[in-house]
């Protein structure tokens, strides 16, 4: 019986957290809050994708650029350059901690380009460039 | 209404084998998603390290005033109780252990963990930390006995939802008419796509785009039912492991995520699906070990 009622209990909940996450939030306006961290946020699958992403490279002072994932020690397998990419959309202060930690020493200096692509119109070529630099007595 | 009947998936036995391998698959996707963290730990842990709430809002304010002695020691607990699961020992004990901890690590600072693959990691984690078992098969003390269902049909459910609820969300965010997929595949290199991807021209063209479109929302509404049928069971498997397949081949997402999305369907095959589906792989094996060796 406890079984039974258990089978039950997870599975009305699971469905009622994929629906707060889909129809209760066209039908209210807000997601249902449920506090179990599975049911937390919605099953999204690349539903709603950005047009504007940027890339991201990085160069030392001998100017060659490289993927910026590699300033990161920490392995990713298959997916560091999303990553990094997604770290970085998501959390605007990481890129600049990322640089001051792959600092080597008090001259080196590190410079981030970052390459914004907006996709829907232009995939080859970018359409704003910025940079930001670290390190270097600044 | 026979209620018996509409228990029986949750109740009785099943092979051990498949819950072995998805036991396998998932620790092993966690331990690959979260061992860069917790053993660089001062990248994401240290003082002053950037972090970003995702999870439970106690743990980030809390977690970041514990000594760096003791998140080590955490660390370490959490990886080697991953490590335990994977190989099968006490693995209820093991999934608590670890799912503490991961979801503590990933409470603590988000960046870097934060991925899709995590909701359905935490639900896997929680039945297995309330059910246990999965060390039947492939595991230093493995019985071979048979493994009660209630576990492996409710990681189902709860994997068959996601993917079916991800179609759902799609149709809401007005696919197929909003042609999100080609924006997906316009993705230059070093955001999101493989390399293969950004540089294949056909892949950026409008047919390859609503084929692909078309393609995800029949996979993700019709696998998971077809899944469930016992006559389209193997053909739904098929299409869906190639669609996981070629999620991963295309975009740059987590191991995580394909080794929980690819692993558990194997739990919908019966005993005489998976006698049938052995014998295939032993055949295919076997033609590919007997083989002559190619010239150096």
């Amino acid at each position: 019986m406890i079984r039974r009622i258990f089978v039950v209990a997870w599975i009305l909940l699971a469905l009622a957290g994929a629906l707060a996450h889909t129809v209760a939030e066209r039908a209210f306006g807000h997601t249902i809050d449920l506090p179990l961290p599975h049911l937390q946020y919605g099953y999204v699958m690349f539903n709603a994708n950005p047009k504007r992403v940027p890339v991201y490279t990085y160069a030392r002072a001998d100017g060659v650029r490289h993927g910026l994932a590699d300033l990161d020690p920490r392995p990713a397998f298959g997916y560091k350059r999303a990553r990094i990419a997604l770290d970085a959309m998501f959390s605007p202060t990481y890129l600049r901690d990322l640089c001051n930690r792959a600092l080597t020493s008090r001259d080196d200096q590190i410079t981030i380009f970052i390459d914004g692509y907006q996709v829907d119109v232009d995939r080859e070529h970018p359409a704003m460039a910025t940079t930001e630099v670290c390190g270097g007595h600044r | 209404m026979d209620i018996a009947k509409l228990f029986a998936p949750f109740e009785g036995t099943r092979d051990p084998r498949p819950l072995a391998i998805v036991r396998i698959a998932f620790f092993s996707g966690l331990l690959l998603h979260f061992a860069p963290s917790l053993i660089w730990l001062d990248v994401g842990y240290g003082r002053g390290a950037v972090r970003a709430d995702a999870w439970n809002h106690w743990l980030f304010s809390h977690l970041s005033h514990t000594p760096s002695a003791v998140v080590r020691i955490l660390a370490i607990v959490t990886l080697l109780a991953l490590v335990a699961a994977i190989a099968g020992i006490r693995t209820r004990i093991a999934a608590i252990v670890a799912g503490l901890g991961c979801y503590a690590f990933t409470s603590f600072n988000s960046i870097h963990l934060q991925t899709l693959a995590l909701i359905p990691a935490w639900a896997i984690l929680m039945l297995w930390m309330i059910c246990g078992g999965g060390a039947n098969a492939y595991a230093p003390r493995a019985s071979r006995e048979r493994e009660p269902s209630l576990l492996g049909s409710l990681i189902l459910f709860q994997i068959l939802l996601a993917v079916f609820f991800s179609g759902v969300e799609k149709l809401l965010a007005g696919w197929p008419g909003t042609n999100e997929m080609s924006i997906v595949l316009a993705y230059p290199r070093g955001f999101m796509v493989r390399d293969w991807v950004a540089a294949l021209p056909v892949l950026h063209g409008p047919v390859m785009s609503t084929l692909l479109t078309w393609g995800t929302l029949a996979i993700e509404l019709g696998t998971p039912i077809l899944l469930l049928v016992r006559r389209t069971r193997i053909y739904a498997l098929v299409a869906y492991e190639l669609f996981f397949l070629g999620i991963i081949a295309m975009l740059e997402v987590p191991p995580l995520f394909y080794f929980i999305f690819a692993s558990v369907p194997l739990l919908a095959l019966d005993d005489a699906q998976l006698v049938s589906v052995g014998s295939w792989a032993r055949r295919w094996a076997g033609r590919r070990t007997s083989s002559p060796a190619r010239p150096a």
